[in-house]
């Protein structure tokens, strides 16, 4: 069906969206345009700032990114990271309780948060003749925060219920859950985000404060700000709220590197009344993996695009219109991760038709793609609508900051971002059969198929 | 990654702010056909966006649910020359976006493209051929039935699904607003290609469009290209054979329990409220604001996620439509406090009623309103969304200028008598679906 994405990545209507899926939506909207006005610079306590001009509403959007993520917790431990950004909105000495969101809610702002398994981001958007207040206030809480056990006590109760809501309810979200727990033996991806309800038993209010004090400081953030500003005011206004914090100890993140798998991992799982359904995830370098050169993620890319974007692409080509075996069918692959992650391909199954029936036109597809090269035409068309997407992304100012954001935290470097589509557009025919065949492979595959 | 698609009205799109009109020039033009155009200029991104709004939303669907949907999802599917394929082909070249959206009332045909010539060029041609040219093939007609019929099952596992679903045929009975845009299976499957042409015919067509642009292009150059949309659309002034009943307002109290299986119970409550224009419309939207209409801050997400941890989300809306909408408080919680939470909201409700908001909850709802203008029209693709719904609606020439001082002059009581007017707490719809331990005892 269409319209899929847009549909998913505006549905946050509440806080403390869990990003996981949303990670995938970026791939094909990531690049902006970088020759805008921008500005990067570091305080002396290491907080990174990027500032970009976008002046034509007057508005603004003002994100802190934390490098701190489901990746970085351990066994026993899921869904720290998610459970602390809730917390966050529980009030300091100084702004207590929900006073934070009042002010901005009276400003006229909007904010909201998102944890993923590479960082925690919060935000607020609104008329930027009051961004001064938004940095006050954010500032407050990157130091001050009040974990206190009646809040705790209620706020992981609306944890476990968003986790009924948007996991344990939803089996498209079980089979992507289970996905991850099994294709990684040692990865810190294998844990979800939100964390295992057994986990949100048992969590206390000091696991959350440990937490907190150990990664919330000035040089494990990234302060973005997008929209209708003055550099040299904003910076000002950066360094008065945050010029004063004290560095935290840098906390060294152990390397769980995955190991070899030995063949490929077929999973079937039931979940009541929903159609067939089918999740692969394949094993795939991140930009950050120093063994692998960058133009093989750029190629991966290009893959997705071919496998999935647009009404022309692949699996809707072929599984949807000409075998007519699926409904729908997706694909998605985000090299900016700070991991490697997987590539996932997922379809529903057209009622009346069998989940092997998708199994073997999609081997085909998987066997076409690589022994056979793509036509020009066939690349042309994934790199055209990596251009297009490249204009249209001015139009969100939330957008911008959010790629900005995301590519500092887990890659460090911004350059990446303006040097994305004249990448994408170097994809070679041969290279995109390279990584097919490299990647595409049993002993990097893990299958979930749903109600066989 | 495929997500179910619930049916949340987007609050947002209620009101126009005054910011359009103090910042952005307005074209405000009607073609030789007769058809209203807005066109705002916005010259820093080399994009233009086009959307033609038509009245012809799934209300019009007549005995064939889903009829509305299918014809405009078939647009782009085959023309005398083209195929489906060659279509996606000139779009997907060109990095143009091509889209149809159908709701309730209105539905809509939109274009995105880049502005350099060697891009919009094919892309309008094709857009303008689509118009004119679509032959709704049989070969694709079924293929998209049958994409249909399993997206409908998908909804039946789907809790939120099921629940709106239910909820909606509850409190509209044989109105069309009880029914889902998307059809039903059997309605699917009775659709025939000349149903789907004959919709097209009498609902899509120049008579029934109004067409909304932003894009860095010129007067000129815009001017140009609404002349051309307005030729490519059909002719036919002969009105819809579908015509749909007013609501009578006689709401029904109703109190149901649906099993199903799922963790979580998901709660609905509400009534009718109002049509689109009426006078209580801004108070009631104020009202519902503070009431559960404003996110984190609202009073039913204070009391139920933030006092007591029962939900992860709860809000209400009170939307007006050309036919009376609705009024609606939606809620999820584990099944063994769902009654205990339905309790809550009905006492709530009742209690608002009655009292109102506090001075201090007015005041906060007013200054949010007002504040946050800037912030809805901000992006090309929000003031486009406004362009259509001034032209859907017919908006006084003053709606804009006066909105600022309407928001600001509501009183309490305005408040108070537009929740009396308009919603009949006395004759609610309940609707709790979930595990057996949701039921009431």
């Amino acid at each position: 069906m269409k319209k899929l994405k847009i549909e998913l990545f505006y549905s946050n209507k509440f806080f403390s969206y869990s990003f996981a899926k949303i990670f995938i939506i970026l791939i094909f909207f990531t690049p902006i345009n970088v020759s805008a006005q921008i500005m990067e610079k570091m305080l002396d306590n290491g907080l990174q700032i990027i500032l970009k001009k976008d002046s034509r509403a007057p508005v603004v959007t003002s994100h802190i990114w934390y490098k701190i993520g489901s990746a970085d917790e351990i066994s026993g431990k899921t869904g720290l990271s998610h459970a602390l950004e809730h917390m966050m909105f529980k009030g300091t000495k100084k702004n207590p309780g929900g006073l934070f969101s009042e002010i901005i809610s009276k400003l006229g702002g909007t904010e909201n948060a998102f944890t993923s398994k590479d960082y925690t981001a919060y935000y607020q958007t609104l008329p930027s003749e009051f961004l001064e207040d938004a940095i006050k206030l954010e500032s407050d809480r990157m130091s001050n925060l009040l974990v206190r056990q009646e809040d705790f006590q209620k706020e992981i109760e609306v944890i476990k219920e968003e986790r009924r809501l948007r996991t344990d309810d939803q089996p498209e979200d079980i089979a992507y859950e289970q996905l991850y727990a099994s294709a990684y033996n040692n990865s810190p991806y294998r844990d979800p985000i939100i964390g295992w309800m057994e986990d949100l038993n048992i969590m206390t209010k000091d696991d959350i404060s440990n937490w907190y004090k150990k990664w919330y400081g000035p040089n494990n953030a990234t302060l973005v700000i997008v929209g209708n500003i003055d550099f040299d005011k904003t910076f000002a206004l950066i360094e008065k709220y945050y010029g004063q914090k004290k560095k935290i100890q840098t906390q060294e993140r152990i390397d769980r590197n995955e190991p070899p798998q030995f063949g490929e991992k077929n999973i079937s799982i039931n979940i009541k009344e929903k159609p067939s359904y089918l999740i692969y995830g394949y094993k795939v370098p991140s930009i950050n993996n120093r063994n692998v050169e960058s133009w093989e993620c750029y190629a991966l890319s290009v893959l997705s695009g071919i496998l999935s974007s647009g009404q022309n692409s692949i699996l809707r080509k072929i599984l949807i219109r000409e075998k007519k075996v699926a409904s729908s069918a997706d694909s998605g692959y985000s090299m900016f991760s700070r991991y490697d992650p997987l590539f996932l391909i997922d379809v529903n199954v057209m009622a009346g038709k069998k989940n092997n029936d998708v199994r073997l036109e999609l081997q085909k597809i998987i066997d076409d793609l690589q022994n056979k090269l793509l036509s020009k035409k066939e690349l042309d068309r994934v790199k055209a609508q990596v251009l297009a997407s490249e204009v249209y992304q001015q139009d969100s100012i939330d957008y911008q900051a959010r790629i900005l954001g995301m590519v500092k935290t887990s890659i460090g470097d911004t350059k990446i971002i303006e040097e994305y589509t004249s990448n994408i557009s170097a994809v070679t025919a041969e290279q995109v059969k390279f990584v097919a065949k490299k990647y595409l492979v049993p002993y990097r595959k893990t299958l979930i198929s749903v109600n066989d | 990654m495929k997500k179910i698609i619930k049916f949340i009205f987007l609050l947002i799109i209620m009101f126009i702010p005054n910011f359009i009109k103090a910042s952005q020039e307005i074209l405000n033009y009607r073609t030789n056909n007769g058809i209203k155009v807005l066109y705002v200029k916005s010259e820093n991104i080399p994009m233009i966006d086009i959307k033609i709004t038509f009245d012809a939303g799934s209300n019009k669907d007549g005995k064939l649910k889903g009829l509305s949907m299918l014809a405009h999802n078939l647009l782009d599917e085959g023309t005398k020359e083209m195929n489906a394929e060659e279509i996606a082909s000139v779009f997907e070249s060109t990095g143009a976006v091509f889209h149809t959206s159908v709701s309730k009332d209105k539905s809509s045909i939109s274009l995105r493209s880049l502005t350099q010539k060697n891009y919009l060029g094919p892309s309008i041609e094709m857009f303008l051929k689509l118009l004119s040219e679509s032959l709704f093939p049989n070969k694709e007609l079924s293929l998209h039935k049958e994409t249909v019929i399993s997206s409908i099952l998908e909804d039946e596992a789907d809790p939120g699904a099921i629940s709106s679903n239910l909820f909606f045929k509850e409190l509209y009975e044989n109105h069309p607003y009880a029914f889902s845009a998307q059809g039903n299976i059997d309605s699917i499957k009775k659709i025939k290609r000349e149903d789907v042409i004959n919709f097209y015919k009498f609902n899509i067509n120049a008579s029934n469009a109004s067409i909304a642009i932003v894009s860095s292009l010129s007067n000129e150059e815009v001017i140009d290209l609404a002349e051309k949309i307005s030729k490519s659309l059909n002719k036919v002034v002969k009105k819809s054979e579908y015509f749909e009943k007013d609501v009578i307002k006689n709401a029904k109290l109703k109190n149901l329990y649906q099993k199903i299986n799922s963790q979580q119970s998901h709660i609905y409550i509400g009534g009718l409220s109002v049509k689109y224009g009426s006078k209580n419309q801004f108070p009631l939207y104020v009202g519902n604001y503070i009431f559960g209409g404003s996110g984190f801050n609202s009073k039913l997400m204070q009391e139920l996620r933030v006092k007591r941890g029962f939900t992860y989300g709860v809000y209400s809306y009170a939307y007006p439509m050309k036919d009376i909408g609705p009024f609606v408080i939606n809620m999820e919680t584990k099944s063994e406090q769902a009654q205990e939470s339905v309790s809550l909201i009905h006492e709530m409700l009742n209690k608002f009623y009655l009292e109102g908001p506090t001075d201090k909850e007015l005041e906060h709802a007013k200054k949010a309103i007002i504040n946050g203008f800037p912030l809805k029209v901000k992006s090309n693709s929000d003031i486009l969304n406004y362009l259509s719904l001034i032209n859907y609606y017919n908006l006084p020439e003053d709606y804009l200028d006066t909105f600022t001082s309407k928001i600001f002059k509501i009183t309490k009581e305005d408040i108070l008598r537009s929740f009396k007017e308009e919603i009949d707490v006395d004759k609610l719809v309940t609707l709790v679906v979930g595990n057996e331990k949701a039921k009431k005892k």
